[in-house]
């Protein structure tokens, strides 16, 4: 609870002015370009403010073909009734050969996939706006922005049989890559900027910037340390400058809270292969903002078939699937235990589905449902089966929990249980497993089943893998693009709001550097 | 001291009202509809709380939970409208 007492505007100058703006700006322009030597985008701007596309997405560009020399597109809009035919045209004057592509009768606000024109070889889609005026001039106009290394093919095409194409297409490509790497520097220069501008010192400058606004002596920027309780759980501390200016900009009182637009990060529930031994379930859960986008796959590095039943873990790595080209690697996540993942991810609990046999109606005991062993392994199970029997007590009841089929080695027991209550069997002498469930809802003396908790392998009996599961995270939303980027380069993230009711806006970044593509990509 | 908070009306993306939030303590108005209160508080958070006591649908049963009922006497005292927001900005 800092409340630094700081003015709206001495909070905008900080963040806006000085890290956004100085230091994020040109950053961000070097990310573009690096990804324009190194990828194979086609981006979208449009030139008109009228809204009447909030969406569009091309494919299949070829300049002097299918657009001008220029990569510039001419689009019209006729009315259709009450809806809309869209027309683009390679080049001004919506001449009927100049048709490349069209979307015809769309509502406002619809979605539709392009009709190619005149075998223009265009793919894509628009998303019309809310409100779509009519255009019937030159003055709705498109560019087409396609990444270098998806130009290469289009210009030595070798399709007019001259030799050299192929290896123009080589030494352009590995020309191209020197480009990106020199980049990288410029990347890294801006990179220490930012630690100078927030944590730095210097001969006569004790403080830094950062440190001296919040108040702090942070020595990163960022810093996600991984500790483990004693427990098996484990969990991250997140430190830095970063994290104590989130705090001062939830706190302050004066210029009230500061925030920059939020980038909402969802995280599937997991999907575990079929062929898996083992058997469990992750919950869906929302992780931090900082957490990237893609696969986050898991695999059993210590199981039950290695002797770690009741302590199963496994290891896992990242990759990104937006582009953005970050891969992690992790490890240390235990059956039944908290997990906090690297870059924001979690908190996660990979939980046992249990089976149970001779009771298909659950009149002995409850339906399956988490956490029914403590304490389980090798010794007080059989692979991770107990074998239970129910008995009469009176008007009640008694269970008891063996690890054998024979039933002569007794592990845990619940004595004098009322049908349908709740019960903790307790541990049998130095067994040290408890059984916590619950009985049914008719319980028969006598009768006898199983309860396994499905433990997991690193050698699955159909394939011979390791059991494994995956879980995505995908963005809700649009993401607001200082956090992305700090996300992104920085492991960081900032106070956020929903867009519209930051104090802090994107185009403290994005103003004054390379034209808005329809959809933003860094 | 005085912190403004805006009571909002949209919501998060899991559908929930979002939190008052701070605004600058001079704000006349906010980036969406609303209403503006000042809560004598030292920090958002702490105002925050207090705003939520001031608000309760019921008062508390001051013989029966006598202090808090007093919290939440002492809170409807610190807490003063300011102007409603209902243009968005």
């Amino acid at each position: 609870m800092a409340n630094l007492q700081m003015t709206a505007a001495q909070w905008e100058r900080l963040i806006g002015e000085e890290l956004a703006g100085g230091i994020l700006a040109p950053m961000r322009e070097l990310e573009e370009l690096y990804d324009k030597f190194t990828r194979e985008r086609t981006q979208v701007v449009i030139l008109n403010l009228n809204g009447n596309l909030t969406a569009l997405t091309l494919r299949g560009a070829r300049r002097g073909v299918n657009c001008s020399i220029g990569y510039e597109l001419w689009v019209r809009f006729t009315a259709n009734g009450g809806n809309w035919d869209v027309e683009f045209f390679r080049a001004a004057g919506a001449g009927g050969g100049d048709l490349v592509a069209s979307v015809t009768n769309l509502a406002d606000g619809g979605t539709d996939d392009l009709d190619e024109e005149n075998a223009s070889g265009w793919e894509g889609s628009l998303t019309l706006g809310a409100a779509v005026v009519a255009v019937a001039d030159d003055l709705f106009k498109v560019l087409v922005v396609l990444d270098y290394p998806a130009r290469l093919p289009l210009i030595w095409t070798q399709a007019d049989q001259i030799e050299q194409d192929k290896f123009m297409r080589q030494r352009a490509a590995a020309a191209y890559s020197a480009v990106a790497t020199s980049l990288l520097n410029g990347i890294g220069e801006l990179r220490a900027l930012a630690d100078f501008w927030g944590v730095g010192v210097a001969r006569d400058m004790p403080v830094a910037r950062g440190n001296a606004f919040n108040r702090v002596e942070e020595t990163v920027l960022v810093e996600d340390r991984e500790n483990e309780d004693g427990q098996g759980n484990v969990v991250r501390s997140i430190r830095g400058l970063l994290a104590a200016m989130t705090v001062n900009m939830q706190d302050e009182g004066t210029g009230g809270e500061q925030d920059v637009v939020r980038r909402v990060i969802a995280a599937s529930a997991a999907t575990f292969d079929a062929s898996n031994t083992g058997k469990g379930s992750v919950a869906s859960h929302t992780p931090l903002e900082k957490t990237p986008i893609g696969r986050w796959t898991w695999q059993c590095d210590d199981g039950s078939d290695t002797g770690a039943l009741g302590r199963e873990t496994f290891s896992g790595s990242f990759v990104a699937t937006d582009g953005s080209g970050i891969t992690v690697t992790f490890s240390g996540l235990q059956v039944e235990k908290d997990y906090d993942g690297p870059r924001g991810f979690g908190t996660i609990r990979l939980r046992r589905t249990y089976a149970k046999t001779g009771d298909g109606s659950n009149l002995h005991l409850a339906a399956v449902t988490t956490g029914i062993f403590v304490g389980e392994n090798d010794q007080n199970t059989n692979a991770g089966v107990l074998y239970w029997e129910v008995q009469a007590n009176g008007g009640n009841w008694d269970y008891a929990f063996y690890s054998d089929a024979g039933r002569t080695r007794l592990v845990a027991q619940a004595t004098n249980i009322a049908t349908g209550a709740a019960f903790t069997a307790t541990p049998f002498g130095t067994t040290g497993i408890t059984v916590v469930w619950t009985a049914g809802s008719a319980p028969v003396d006598g009768t006898q089943g199983t309860i396994s908790c499905q433990p997991f392998v690193t050698s699955r009996s159909a394939d011979g893998q390791p059991d494994r599961f995956y879980i995505d995270t995908s963005l809700t939303g649009t993401a607001g693009l200082i956090q992305k980027l700090l996300a992104d380069r920085f492991d960081g993230y900032l106070n956020s709001d929903a867009s519209g009711s930051e104090t802090i806006e994107d185009a403290w970044m994005t103003g004054g550097t390379f034209p808005p593509f329809v959809t933003a990509d860094n | 001291m005085a912190i403004r908070l805006w009571i909002r009306q949209d919501k998060t993306s899991k559908g929930a009202l979002e939190e008052p939030k701070a605004v600058a303590i001079d704000a006349t108005t906010a980036p969406g509809p609303g209403e503006l209160v000042d809560v004598d508080a030292a920090t958002p958070a702490e105002a925050r709380r207090v705003l939520k006591l001031a608000r309760l649908k019921e008062a508390p049963d001051r013989k029966k939970d006598r202090e808090t009922w007093n919290l939440w006497d002492d809170a409807r005292d610190r807490v003063r409208p300011v102007a409603r927001t209902d243009v968005e900005g």
